[in-house]
């Protein structure tokens, strides 16, 4: 009983909260509502038209989109699980060399250094590296 | 050889005795009393922000709708508090050296969002849906005090579940017609009940399942 009475005594109120806005908000975004997207992913090349509900710019679902002819509005097992590298963790956050955190500065630095090694020999080694791109 | 006791060894044992069944259910009603107090509530407590925004000049003196910032009243669960740019909206030609506004400024310049304390807390366990207030006849005044005098926000209300449970038991009382809403001078008029209970039927309240645990506790 006494116990009982000290604790609730020692309960201070509501812990302190903040609220954080935006700086900018993106246009038609309202807190707190879902926004759904009519967009493309793309696999092996092909673009899938998809409809993606997001919360605060946060993707939760994939969808397809009723009025692409290739889907009629169903998805495959890929679209489902996009959600997650569109929402991934792991991502990085920062630019990072090797193990480290860098500034983009030094990314830039090294790859103007880099570009200017290709301009003497006039790009005949450099290779751009994608996803297959039909 | 003098006495063990003393003679107001009997007080004592008495003012012990009455303490052994009194103080219990003081102590009991201490705590409830406390938990009611302004101190845990929060009520009248004004919290110190990063701006002193005031709400009697914004409101009050110039006659900003709520909407204006608070835009997602009336859609979404959450009001929000608005973006820098809406701020900036006015204070890029407004004011634009006061020291007041440094933080606004520098938000927007280095695009770091301004932490506001929020005055209006409710726990987590608890599932508030503005949107619907709001589509049901419950103004902003209702609930949040004169905003409109306030030239720092503060909490008027305790918000505590037996103070909801107040309304939600009997909504009539409360209720104001649409284009009221965000009428920050209205108060209730003399024939509240009448008109709030038509106001109820109007707004399709139904009382019967409003104390629901559900419809707050999700």
């Amino acid at each position: 009983m006494a116990s009982g009475v000290a604790l609730a005594l020692a309960s201070c109120g509501r812990p302190p909260e903040e609220i954080v806005p935006y700086v900018d908000m993106p246009e038609r975004l309202t807190p707190g509502i879902p926004l759904r997207f009519a967009t493309a992913l793309a696999l092996g090349g092909y673009a899938r038209g998809v409809i993606v509900t997001s919360i605060e710019g946060r993707p939760i679902k994939v969808e397809g989109n009723p009025r692409h002819p290739a889907s009629l509005g169903a998805t495959d097992v890929f679209c489902e699980a996009a959600v997650l590298s569109l929402c991934d963790p792991d991502r990085l956050k920062a630019v990072r060399r090797g193990d480290e955190i860098a500034a983009w500065s030094a990314f830039e630095a090294a790859l103007l250094a880099q570009m200017e090694q290709e301009r003497a020999r006039h790009g005949a080694g450099l290779r751009i590296l994608t996803t297959r791109v039909t | 050889m003098p006495q063990l006791f003393r003679p107001y060894a009997d007080t004592v044992a008495r003012s012990v005795l009455v303490a052994l069944l009194v103080l219990p259910f003081a102590g009991t009603a201490l705590a409830y009393w406390t938990m009611r107090s302004n101190y845990i509530t929060g009520e009248t407590v004004t919290l110190e922000q990063p701006v002193p925004f005031s709400h009697a000049h914004h409101v009050g003196g110039l006659g900003l709708d709520c909407r204006y910032c608070h835009f997602g009243v009336e859609k979404s669960p959450v009001a929000g508090v608005p973006p820098t740019r809406t701020c900036m909206t006015c204070h890029s030609q407004l004011y634009t050296q006061t020291a007041m506004l440094a933080p606004v400024r520098e938000s927007l310049a280095n695009h770091t969002p301004i932490h506001w304390n929020k005055v209006n807390r409710l726990p987590d366990y608890v599932y508030f849906d503005h949107s619907i207030h709001i589509a049901k006849g419950v103004g902003c005044s209702t609930c949040h005090g004169p905003v409109d005098q306030m030239r720092l926000t503060r909490q008027a209300a305790p918000l505590t579940m037996g103070w909801c449970l107040a309304c939600h038991r009997d909504p009539a009382a409360h209720l104001r017609p649409p284009d009221k809403i965000f009428d920050t001078e209205w108060h209730p008029p003399a024939d509240q009940a009448e008109q709030g209970a038509k106001l109820a039927v109007a707004y399709h309240i139904d009382n019967k399942h409003l104390t629901d645990c559900s419809v707050c506790h999700r």
